[in-house]
């Protein structure tokens, strides 16, 4: 019972990431762009972590940390191409 | 004797790194056995010794003590009734008919000498109702708010008061 | 009875997290200009995290893998301010650089 909740629930989410990205395929600007990719890369990561527990492989947390890191690192990366123009 | 003093409170810095090292990796491995926990200790070593300039001194940290824990969970709490206060507050303006919004940019003084709890002001202000740090300094951060009020609340407001106690913690 | 009170407070922490992001969204679809949509976002975002987090260690129980997901929450709660943050500030600094005519045609 509480399996197929959950399993609503990412439905949902998914849903809700790809009008997400539909502000990353529109958006006017380049942060417009960064902003909406950040949003699905943290929506993903608790994706990943109700995956796991659904399946009860817990080894997918870790994969849910990792996912989350490198969105972060992403992001900030990218921003700062923004700010500084080169990447050096 | 200065020179000495701010050795010691990176030294202090540094095991405190690895003591949280060691305890992340215990709980990423999710069990314990002695080679793990051999294993875990050399790598947090290798990453303190990677990371020896990163690591704050007493210029840019505020010293621990029982004082500043408790002043830190004052500003935990506070943080969090700031973070559902802003969600209500987006959900009315978002969910209404019209957006009842009116952008501008601001500046506020800047509390804090500190660089690490400046940081943590900054992130902070991020996450209280309708404004958004955009670029700090030694003298000023300067916000971007929804409305001009939430700027005028924001100013010598709880969140600032309960960092400028924990800033002063160690004296 | 205690597994049902314990799946009522999953089903009602899922359902609040769900809705923030969902609010999340409808903030950056909807806000006319960049920092809007980086207010909508990063509040949202940081609430509905949490609440999902919060619920999946609720259903969970105390043990090992509860605190892998507590990690995962501390983590998102850190980074998720200081990425507004940034993003914010490499607009603005770009918009500083540029003529004041187009300023605001960026929206």
């Amino acid at each position: 019972m509480m399996d197929i909740f959950v399993i609503v629930i990412i439905i949902f989410l998914v849903m809700t990431s790809f009008v997400a990205l539909y502000r990353a395929y529109k958006g006017p600007s380049a942060a417009d762009r960064i902003v909406a990719i950040n949003v699905i890369s943290t929506k993903v990561s608790s994706i990943i972590v109700m995956i796991a527990l659904i399946s009860h492989q817990s080894g997918y947390v870790s994969v849910a940390l990792i996912y989350a890191m490198v969105g972060f690192i992403a992001t900030l990366g990218v921003a700062k191409y923004l700010l500084r123009k080169r990447l050096d | 004797m200065r020179v000495n003093k701010k050795k010691h409170t990176k030294a202090f810095s540094a095991l405190l790194l690895f003591l949280s090292l060691v305890v992340f990796w215990l709980i990423l491995s999710s069990h314990v056995a002695w080679e793990v926990v051999i294993v875990g200790m050399a790598a947090s070593c290798i990453v303190v010794l990677y990371n020896l300039n990163l690591l704050f001194d007493e210029t840019e940290r505020t010293r621990l003590s029982f004082k500043g824990a408790w002043a830190f969970c004052v500003i935990c709490y506070r943080v969090v009734i700031q973070i559902v206060k802003a969600n209500f507050q987006l959900v009315k303006i978002i969910l209404g008919k019209r957006l009842t919004i009116d952008p501008k940019f601001g500046e506020i003084p800047q509390p804090l000498t500190k660089a690490l709890n400046q940081s943590l002001y900054a992130n902070a202000i991020t996450l209280t109702p309708g404004t958004l740090s955009i670029d700090v300094d030694q003298d000023r951060i300067i916000v971007h708010a929804l409305k001009p009020e939430y700027l005028e609340e924001l100013k010598d407001g709880p969140l600032e008061q309960a960092f400028v106690a924990y800033e002063r913690s160690d004296k | 009875m205690w597994t049902i009170i314990r799946d009522i407070c999953v089903v009602v922490f899922l359902l609040g997290g769900a809705f923030f992001y969902f609010v999340g969204v409808v903030g950056l679809i909807r806000m006319p200009d960049v920092f809007s949509r980086i207010h909508a976002t990063s509040k949202c975002d940081t609430m509905g995290a949490g609440l999902i987090f919060i619920g999946m260690i609720i259903w969970q129980g105390f043990t090992m893998v509860s605190l892998n997901i507590l990690i995962v929450l501390i983590f998102v709660w850190l980074t998720n301010p200081t990425a507004a943050h940034y993003i914010a500030k490499s607009e603005y600094m770009r918009r500083q650089d540029k003529p004041k005519s187009l300023d605001e045609a960026g929206d």
